[in-house]
């Protein structure tokens, strides 16, 4: 199946669904409170993209909560990768850190709300740190496990040609780990954006995660819907960003 | 790990299971027609998850026994899940805050009220940091308030009533117990909190700049309603009318004897005596009787138009709609209508 065919077809799927939806909402087979129909989510949106929420205009919303997960997301980047490979290269090193990694990695993360704050206050610290916690955890763990599926074979034969060191990483251990850490980052990311509803429960005001939290907390089922649009698309979009990232810095991907 | 992935066209099963599905849709629906005088086979009542004096029915049975059903007792931490708890059909009843009781009548949620036994005194207080002496003194601070509450609600009218300059004052969404915590590292200057929270600020060294009954004066009430979904009303008025007898037999009992209420309330809360003693003597019980007079709802729809709940439910809407959290279109003309005054005055006939 080629791409544009799965495109058209994905597209129709969704057309569907709405329409489908709609006229669910419009003879009142599903009750507009519980489901409100797209044709009033757009209402909203047209509202919210004029009016603001909660005197915030709504791209502020979204730019707010996009800068909260995607600074957290390169900062567990930074760390969460050097520290993955340094566990996966060494085995010893990785023994010390994993039982802690373990035990935090699961760890709702809401959990963790009450204590962070009596760390480090209700500022946006508190916020990002929560983003972080999560997307480093599974970018450490990914990356370890990546760097474990590098086959010894290809090490030693690498060694025999002569390559050490950097060099070893460079050409031998990099170009296999790379596709398989592009995954790791994509579902990291996802779970990082995941906890931006948690982390912009701390004292927040805007952000997209608070808008939905606040307006279920007065049925505005309308502004939760839209809300979800916007987080599941961002996420969607931001997703496909890493994909076409990968396409370009690691083109063998899935061809190994 | 290995995940087994059906691929291929939907079989005959699963279009058997499908229209098994839709059948028993259609089933359920007809029978929830047939039923409609018939008395509920079960009863649910949603309840805040703070200590409540008339909750102390839940520990012996009584409505069990007044309503002759049986009765599931379903814990609700706010008004907001409340809303989404009755939007769901999961409770039939609840007593909670009038604001989020104006936000859920604004978007046309099916629900009524039922009066108002419970009217905040002085379990909200608005606590502020020592140095903090005077209302004035809380401009270019940080106060923290839970969101979507009715001490959110009575922090905007302290506000508004003495002219306090708005932009000045930065309001902090925060959850009570997170609100300790903010308040022991300084992070935050004041909070408008309920009992027991605020008895641990005021240890703490904090001072007492208001309670919420300080406003009643100026037409700003507070309180906790009773509501039941409409559907409920229509299909069993006589569960109503004995639920709303059974509720004030407990108020009754609490006024009796508090001590022993709040002792096994405590108990059954998990809480502090004291603090549970403290926040139940924090609210003010005006009988039903009581309620439908002229300082509360009226005697009947005809007379409620210049009622003072009445009235305050239109100011929490109009708020609401100033701060944008509900569409002002929405905002129904009257909240009259959402009063049932037949059912009330029927439990407690004048």
């Amino acid at each position: 199946m080629n791409a544009i065919r799965r495109f058209l077809i994905g597209l129709a799927a969704v057309a569907g669904v709405t329409l489908a939806w709609e006229i669910a909402g419009r003879t009142h087979l599903v009750e507009p409170l519980l489901l409100p129909p797209p044709s009033e989510i757009v209402t909203t949106a047209i509202d919210l993209v004029r009016d603001g929420y909660r005197g915030t205009p709504l791209w502020q919303h979204l730019a707010l909560s996009l800068a909260r997960a995607l600074g957290a997301f390169a900062v567990a980047t930074l760390i969460g990768v050097p520290l993955g490979l340094a566990m996966g290269a060494a085995p010893g090193f990785g023994a010390v850190l994993d039982p802690f990694v373990q035990f935090l990695r699961p760890l709702p993360k809401l959990a963790l709300i009450p204590l962070v704050i009596l760390w480090f206050g209700i500022g946006e610290t508190s916020k990002v740190l929560l983003i972080f916690i999560s997307a480093a955890l599974s970018i450490i763990v990914g990356t370890a496990a990546a760097v474990a599926t590098v086959q010894r074979q290809r090490i030693r034969a690498g060694q025999a040609l002569g390559a050490h060191g950097l060099a070893l990483f460079r050409y031998v251990i990099l170009p296999h780990i790379l596709p398989e850490l592009f995954v790791t980052l994509r579902l990291s990311f996802g779970i990082g954006w995941t906890t931006l509803i948690a982390a912009e429960m701390i004292a927040s005001d805007a952000g997209v995660g608070w808008m939905v939290v606040n307006a279920g907390s007065y049925l505005r089922t309308d502004v939760v819907m839209l809300g979800i649009v916007m987080l599941g698309g961002t996420g969607y979009a931001l997703d496909l960003a890493l994909v076409g990232l990968q396409r370009w810095v690691a083109p063998w991907s899935g061809r190994a | 790990m290995t995940t087994y992935i059906r691929t291929g066209r939907p079989g005959r099963r699963d279009v058997l299971r499908l229209g098994l599905g839709a059948g028993a849709l259609s089933l359920t629906a007809a029978r929830s027609r047939a039923q409609t005088t018939a008395k509920p086979d079960v009863v649910r009542i949603g309840y805040l998850t703070a200590a409540r004096a008339w909750v102390v029915g839940k520990t012996d049975g009584s409505f069990d026994k007044s309503l002759g059903v049986k009765v599931e007792w379903v814990p609700f931490p706010s008004g907001g899940p409340a809303l989404s708890l009755l939007a769901a059909k999961q409770i039939d009843f609840a007593i909670f805050g009038n604001t989020p009781i104006v936000a859920g009548l604004s978007r046309k949620l099916p629900i009524q009220i039922l009066g108002s036994p419970e009217i905040v005194a002085t379990s909200e207080r608005l606590v502020a940091k020592p140095g903090i002496t005077t209302l004035r003194d809380l401009e270019g601070r940080r106060i923290a308030v839970a969101p979507a509450s009715t001490m959110a609600f009575a922090l905007e009218a302290v506000i508004r009533i003495n002219k306090l300059d708005a932009s000045k004052i930065k309001r902090l969404p925060l959850s009570q117990p997170d609100t300790i915590a903010a308040w022991k590292r300084g992070d935050i200057d004041a909070t408008y909190i309920n009992g027991p929270f605020w008895a641990e600020l005021l240890a703490d060294g904090g001072q007492q700049l208001l309670v919420s009954e300080q406003l009643q004066p100026s037409g700003v009430f507070v309180w906790n309603s009773a509501v039941v979904r409409s559907e409920f009303a229509e299909r069993s008025p006589e569960t109503v009318v004995a639920w709303l007898q059974t509720v004030q037999a407990q108020f009754d009992r609490y006024r009796s004897d508090p001590e022993g209420v709040s002792r096994i309330l405590a108990k059954d809360f998990g809480a502090p005596f004291e603090a549970v003693r403290d926040t139940l003597a924090g609210l003010r019980y005006p009988t039903f009787q009581d309620q439908l007079g002229p300082k509360y709802w009226g005697e009947g729809p005809v007379a409620a138009k210049d009622a003072p709940l009445i009235k305050a439910l239109g100011d929490a809407a109009a708020f609401l709609a100033e701060t944008g959290e509900i569409k002002r279109d929405d905002v129904p003309a009257s909240f009259v209508p959402a009063v049932n005054y037949a059912l009330l005055r029927r439990a407690f006939p004048s």
